[in-house]
């Protein structure tokens, strides 16, 4: 199965031997008499000189595939790279945008920003932005008002900044003393974080360290408008937001299903893996894409579909499962064995099947546009490949990225790709599975890490009320126990979960487990959550340096600015939103009416248009720390060379930001403002009620990483190394990627070898190239998600471990127990024995990242406490004290005396009760209860009742639309029924039914091509606040109103213009907003102007030639682009009708080299996912029509390109 | 080291143009300032700084569409056209099938560039020299892939044994372009293999343009250093080139014989 690999130190062995062979052949021909041609020293031509470089080793910093590359360094200079052949995720290989890194660096790239700037002339003005109606308006504008900068010492800049601060937060009276405790609302704090996904895992850690302690969680970064909706679908429905396979393991697919992802042109080294598969004869490619884009080029099966019509597609192929194979798939045995392996209720299937029945081959044709004789033959492909029809021997994985994330039922489509995986048993095996591929080279460890307005690092929970406060500190005082060995207070209520000890549910399980992702953030942090006293967790003052709520996200934050009047200054730090947000004219209204912007980049990009201050940053081969790639390994960069000039790196600019907030009074915490110094920690004799005190830890808030371990200055400040031992106690998700017993770490590991059969995970190591050696991987080394089966249903065999009885701290359900292990089980060092254990017994279940048993429950403190978390940190020192209780009375004891070799490792263990907690959700309501309107009750309900009501829904819709126009329809209906989808019940007039989201069903994008279907399957944005307001906005904002044109018919469209369905994407050469290829001569080479591709047949009906310019334009903007004449995209038949659908290249913006003010997301839209507040990017609609060339304002602006020749 | 030969594997490629800038990185050659490509293919032709591009193609035949994707650069002739028109053997052919041009003997005369049947050697106006493709002479006569092969993530791109390579690919049912084009060039070594597009690699609605079935140059007679349409004048030029060499070469075999005493040392 595998080939044998050749390592690097056997490469350059064979490489002195061809020198050999060579100087032989040569002498032969001098013999002869034949000039000898010339002999060239390695690099000659290129004029490198290679013998005197140092090697240093990093990851990518383009996309999330997570390529090493070997840089290359001469002195202070970088001078060559190659592709890490150890790596096994590139195998030495990189893409064009890998190859061309070397440009990055200062030294080669004169546009790096070197020196800190402070912006002395006005801003761009909010009133004259909110006129822009075209390009042309929009470039008067900001050529008008082109920043100009002064340059300041870091110093400077600081002060600068947190004076302002200081000033703003005075002005809204920031203060955490509440009516009914201390704690602040993270939703009100009036400065905006964004933080993008290029950062490290560890400066990613530390922004929502500060943002935290700052009291707010208005922070949010690039994976909103990614893949927010990703997360929200998968962990909904099967716990984990994340790809479940390896890109390595993508060879190992039956049925590869690229739906909604572009690999070949977004993660080319992907493709390696995918194509080894392809070319053994095992792997079918099918592409389903409004493109015939370089994926499509390998595809054994492609299909153009329309842009926005997903979730009819994917219902197909379950109506073929369910409908039309027989026997049908839910008949098959194991079909049944894998949703109960799942605990999936039967009830919900049957009710989701229902949903199935209406999407046949024939009415799915008429929404997507794919002929129905495709459409059967890819379903049929798919399912007769899959896990439960072929004895889980084959399996169909499911690719996507931003084709199914960016639309405003995002989280309906990724959830539907899961439930597909789920009903056809494709899931956790390699082989099969869930593969969002992320873009950035962090955006996985960004997200992981939470830079995210509603959830803490590692996916945990931010409190929203003192209750939780209350019942986290009762919790507390039972001894920091896990679910089975917790009892809920009665005055806690029902929300938690059974009250009984020993008693468990999801619910339970999940709270105890926030609980205890809180109480490692408390011992890391040194905050304080709980209550003063903590004895009284009832009556106690509530005191939670944890603030409260959910903040803005990147896509709502501007209506923070606007509309709300909370967020009135921002920190941009790596992202460029004035080409990224979509509807971004509006984004520059927003960041316009700012009273302060401070903008960290590598460049002066468009954003930086609106900023008052510009940090030069750097990029992440000048950084160390860890990086997260797509499929969850944590790889480690290290620091190539410095950024040029003064340039920081932002770990640096955030801990010095910190400090100078500190100095300026911007850091209130409600513990400090309370008084409160030190928490009393005890333990309640479950027994008596007693409280036995183990010791007192101090509240100081921890930020000092100052080691001075490192050498350069700026990390010697801010030690990476410490906070990534940080982030290993602080977030469980990340938990174990520090061996604490041998002190190493394992993003790190750079062992390219497989592991023998008698090792953890061997067998699955050696068959399925896992590679468990090479970095490490989220949640405890396990590389394919929920594998719980391979050894046993794939390869029939188990692997066998004992716990030896007293050795490890594990249960009775596996202390001296011999188990067998049938998947992926991960890897834990054992608190007691410090030994390597299989982690998840008897593999990993979809729920067992989440939920555990502790064996230390209710005698003593998370890590066994900390005194300080300096003390924690910098010296390991934890407190070691154990009470144990029997009967009234205690004794208390130290680690030491248990003989327990690595309390930091903690007692965590998992055994088959956990697996047999939570289940996976094929039915989510994400509406529930009811509420009253207008003396009626709207009462949210499921598929049968909805049906009820469903076409007489659509019909009132219809006619309406057909005489008020389908805005005001919507208007009215909402007005009528008090809800968006909902209708009165006929068998109760006092009821009205709203539909509550459980599974997903097909709606329409915002903006439809057809009146007939967007009538008939509306689209489902207007349940949303924010979206709602598109129709009815606030004072001052009514130009709004304008844009929203939800089929041609209300567009208007110039003489001599086609009103098109447009998709956006992004290309191989370029990267998101173009800073990081553009400013790069190598790949603007390949790629110089902005473009649209249009299909032939439109071109030829428009008289479009290639190469001529376009108008593309809707009610936000207009632009002007090149035209690419193609038969790439599609004119298709929807509905009866000719739909024309065309692509925009969203990579250009007017800062930097290969400019122009056509910046594709300003005609694209904001309206939001209904869960994730997502944009719906991938499918709106505009015109298009032939444009005169003097409308183009491209400009290449290329000077001091290297190279020496010639 | 013997006969060597890259296989551009034309069912493999994505298109990523990883080789086109590795060819960049490696040789050091300056980044084309390009305008707007209709095809992507860009730039549109070979150039001095720029001596591989990857060409892109749409062709539609009947309800079958395909976008084609072909590697071009110097073919790496056995019989050089070049080389044996170069009239200062700037041009030498190397054992392991390398044509490189020596930019140190180059006198910018051109002649090369009438030979080449597929239009790749580029005259640069400020160096006064011709460039082209290299085969990454500096990376394989030290064991090292060419800069292409080793960037290609998908293994469109193969570096290996002449006829081992051949053998193998047509063993698995491979079309072959390369291995015996046709007297004028001899055997390419850039081999062009492919099992999706059997029988097309030369129709020149497919990849034909650039594959030629029989690529020569008529008008240009060149055999080997023929001086005849070039004058007496140049056959001085020819000796004194000759001299030189033979200075050269013993400068150069005293120096290799020191790195090769070097590397010893160095093991």
């Amino acid at each position: 199965m595998q080939s044998p690999r050749i390592s690097r130190r056997t490469f350059l062995k064979m490489a002195g031997l061809g020198t050999f062979s060579l100087l032989f052949s040569g002498s032969i021909r001098k013999v002869l008499g034949v000039p000898k041609p010339k002999r060239y020293r390695l690099g000659e031509i290129g004029g490198k000189d290679l013998q005197l470089t140092r090697e240093v080793r990093g990851v990518c910093g383009y996309c999330s595939v997570g390529c090493g590359i070997i840089f290359y360094r001469a002195g202070d200079k970088v001078i060559h790279l190659e592709g890490d052949p150890d790596n096994p995720l590139n195998e030495g290989k990189l893409c064009s945008k890998g190859e061309a890194s070397l440009e990055l660096f200062g030294q080669h790239n004169p546009r790096r920003l070197r020196t800190p700037l402070i912006r002395v002339n006005p801003k761009p003005p909010a009133e004259e932005l909110k006129k822009v109606k075209t390009q042309d308006e929009l470039r008067a504008i900001l050529d008008k008002y082109k920043p100009i900068w002064r340059p300041a010492t870091w110093d400077e800049a600081f002060r600068y900044i947190a004076e302002r601060m200081r000033e703003i937060l005075d002005e809204v009276g920031w203060d955490p003393r509440k009516e009914d405790g201390y704690y602040h609302l993270g939703k009100k704090f009036p400065l905006w974080i964004e933080a993008g996904a290029k950062l490290t895992n560890e400066e990613a850690y530390i922004i929502k360290k500060i943002a935290t302690m700052l009291g707010s969680y208005n922070i949010d970064h690039d994976a909103r408008r990614c893949h927010s909706t990703t997360v929200a679908g998968l962990a909904g429905t099967v716990g984990f937001g994340a790809q479940t396979q390896s890109f390595i393991d993508t060879q190992f697919i039956s049925t590869y299903l690229i739906f909604g992802g572009n690999p070949a042109e977004n993660h080319p080294v992907s493709m390696r893996h995918t194509l080894k598969g392809k070319e053994r004869g095992t792997l079918k490619l099918v592409v389903v894409d409004p493109r015939y884009n370089r994926t499509a080029s390998q595809a054994d099966v492609f299909a153009f579909f329309r842009p926005g019509s997903d979730l009819a597609f994917l219902l197909y192929i379950l109506h073929y499962a369910f409908w039309e194979r027989n026997p049908p798939v839910d008949q098959l045995d194991t079909f049944k064995e894998f949703v109960t392996r799942f605990n999936v209720d039967l009830e919900e299937i049957k009710e989701f099947k229902e949903i199935t029945k209406d999407y046949t081959a024939e009415e799915v044709s008429r929404i997507t546009g794919i002929p129905v004789d495709k459409l059967r033959k890819i379903a049929e492909l798919y399912v007769e490949n899959s896990g439960v029809t072929t004895n889980f021997k084959r399996f169909g994985s499911i690719q996507w990225a931003m084709g199914q994330t960016q639309h405003h039922v995002g989280t309906q489509i990724t959830r539907l790709s899961t439930l597909v995986q789920l009903t056809l048993g494709n899931m956790g095996f390699p082989g099969g599975g869930l593969n969002p591929y992320r873009g950035h080279s962090n955006v996985q460890g960004t997200t992981d890490m939470c830079i995210l307005s509603h959830i803490l690092p590692g996916y945990i929970k931010q409190p929203s009320n003192p209750l939780q406060i209350r019942v986290y500190q009762d919790w507390k005082n039972q001894g920091f126990p896990d679910a089975w060995h917790w009892e809920i207070p009665d005055w806690a209520g029902s929300s938690f979960g059974p009250n009984e000890r020993g008693k468990v549910n999801s619910t339970k399980v999940l709270w105890s487990w926030w609980f205890q992702n809180w109480r490692r953030f408390e011992l890391t942090w040194g905050i304080f959550v709980g209550t003063d006293p903590e004895s009284d967790p009832k009556n106690g003052t509530v005191i939670s340096d944890f603030p409260f709520g959910k903040g803005y996200t990147e896509n709502t934050w501007w209506q923070g600015v606007l509309f709300d009047d909370v967020l009135k200054a921002a920190i941009i730090m790596a992202e460029n939103i004035a080409v990224s947000d979509g509807d971004a004219i509006t984004t520059y209204i927003a960041l316009a009416s700012l009273k302060l912007l401070v903008v960290v980049d590598l460049w002066e990009a468009e954003t930086a248009t609106f900023a008052d201050v510009l940090l030069p940053g750097a990029f992440q081969y000048e950084k160390y720390g860890s990086i997260t790639n797509s499929n969850r390994w944590v790889q480690w960069q290290d620091r190539v060379v410095p950024p040029a000039g003064d340039a920081k790196p932002d770990l640096w600019i955030m801990l010095k930001l910190w400090d100078y907030f500190k100095s300026y009074g911007i850091v209130r915490l409600p513990s400090q403002i309370y008084g409160k110094r030190e928490e009393k920690v005890s333990i309640k004799n479950p027994n008596t009620g007693e409280m036995v005190e183990l010791y007192e830890r101090k509240i100081e808030p921890f930020m000092d990483y100052a080691t001075g371990r490192f050498a350069d200055p700026d990390y010697a400040y801010a030690d990476p190394e410490l906070i990534y031992k940080e982030i290993d106690l602080a977030v469980d998700l990340y938990n174990g990627m520090y061996d604490w017993v041998d002190g190493k770490i394992l993003a790190k590991r750079r062992k390219p070898l497989l592991r023998t059969e008698s090792d953890i995970d061997g067998i699955l190591d050696r068959e399925f190239l896992m590679y468990k050696d090479w970095a490490w991987t989220w949640p405890k080394n396990v590389r394919i998600l929920y594998d719980l089966w391979t050894l046993s249903k794939t390869l029939g065999r188990t692997f066998q471990f004992t716990f030896t009885p007293g050795e490890y701290s594990v249960g009775d359900t596996l202390n001296g127990k011999t188990v067998s292990i049938t998947g992926e089980t991960g890897e834990i060092r054992d608190a007691k024995s410090g030994k390597w254990r299989p982690a998840f017994i008897p593999g990993h279940n979809f729920v067992v990242g989440k939920m555990y048993k502790r064996l230390w429950s209710g005698m003593t403190d998370l890590l066994t406490g900390a005194v300080t978390a300096k003390d924690l940190l910098w010296y390991g020192k934890v407190v070691g004290k154990f009470v144990i209780f029997s009967g009234e009375s205690h004794t208390v004891t130290t680690y030491e005396d248990l003989g327990i070799k690595c309390p930091l490792c903690e007692s965590f263990y998992y055994d088959e009760d956990v697996i047999n907690v939570g289940k996976a959700n094929y039915k989510k309501p994400y509406f529930k209860g009811t509420k009253d309107y207008k003396g009626k009750k709207i009462k949210y309900v499921g598929f049968y009742d909805w049906k009820k009501v469903r076409d007489k829904f659509s019909e009132e819709f219809r006619s309406l639309a057909k005489s008020l126009g389908i805005r005001e329809a919507v208007k009215s209906m909402k007005e009528k029924y008090g809800e968006w989808y909902a209708y009165p019940n006929p068998s109760n007039s006092g009821e009205i039914l709203a539909w509550d989201m459980r599974y997903p069903i097909h709606y329409e994008p915002v903006e439809s091509p057809d009146f007939e279907l967007a009538t008939k399957y509306p689209a489902m944005a207007w349940r949303r606040a924010e979206n709602y307001r598109f129709l009815e906005p606030p004072k001052g904002f009514e130009h709004l109103k304008d844009t929203v044109t939800m089929i041609p018919e209300d567009m208007s469209p110039p003489e001599g213009a086609e009103v098109v369905v447009v998709t956006t994407n992004r290309m191989t050469e370029h990267f998101h907003t173009g800073q990081l290829t553009r400013n790069v001569p190598l790949l603007a080479e390949l790629v110089p102007e902005p473009f649209a591709e249009i299909p032939k047949p439109l071109a030829d009906k428009l008289g479009i030639k290639p190469g001529d310019i376009v108008e593309v334009g809707n009610k936000r903007n207009v632009i002007y682009v090149r035209a690419m004449v193609t038969h790439r995209v599609p004119k298709l038949s929807v509905n009866g009708k000719e739909v024309y659908v065309i692509n925009l290249p969203w990579h250009w913006g007017w800062a930097g080299a290969h400019s122009t003010y056509a910046v594709v997301n300003t005609i694209t839209d904001v309206y939001m996912d209904v869960v994730t507040t997502m944009q719906e990017t991938k499918a709106f609609l505009a015109y298009v029509r032939k444009a005169p060339i003097e409308k183009y304002d491209y400009r290449a602006k290329e000077e001091n390109l290297p190279g020496i020749r010639p | 080291m013997g006969e060597m030969a890259i296989a551009f594997n034309v069912d493999n490629c994505i298109f990523c143009r990883a080789c086109q800038v590795a060819c960049h990185v490696w040789n050091n050659t300056r980044p084309q300032v390009t305008e707007f490509s209709p095809t992507l293919t860009n730039p549109p032709d070979l150039l001095p700084n720029v001596w591989m591009v990857m060409e892109a193609k749409e062709v539609v035949e009947g309800d079958e569409f395909h976008w084609l994707f072909l590697k071009r650069q110097c073919m790496h002739c056995s019989e050089a056209p070049c080389a044996k028109a170069c009239p200062v053997n700037a041009i030498e052919i190397h054992p392991e099938g390398a044509v490189v041009i020596r930019e140190d003997k180059c006198t910018g005369c051109r002649f090369c560039i009438e030979a080449c049947p597929y239009d790749v050697p580029k005259y640069d106006e400020s160096s006064e020299k011709v460039y082209k493709c290299t085969f990454c002479i500096d990376r394989i006569q030290n064991g090292l892939e060419p800069a292409c092969v080793a960037a290609c993530p998908t293994d469109a791109l193969v570096f290996g044994d002449y006829d081992e390579l051949v053998n193998r690919y047509r063993s698995q049912g491979f079309e072959v372009y390369g291995d015996s084009v046709n007297d004028y060039v001899g055997r390419t070594h850039y081999i062009y293999v492919t099992r999706k597009f059997k029988g097309k690699l030369t129709d020149p609605k497919y990849f034909g343009e650039r594959l030629k079935k029989d690529p020569r140059k008529a008008s240009v007679q060149v055999g080997t250093n023929v001086v005849e349409p070039v004058g007496w004048g140049l056959i001085g030029l020819t000796l004194l080139a000759a001299a030189g060499h033979f200075i050269y070469w013993r400068a150069k075999r005293i120096e290799e014989k020191s790195e090769s005493e070097g590397e010893k040392g160095g093991e």
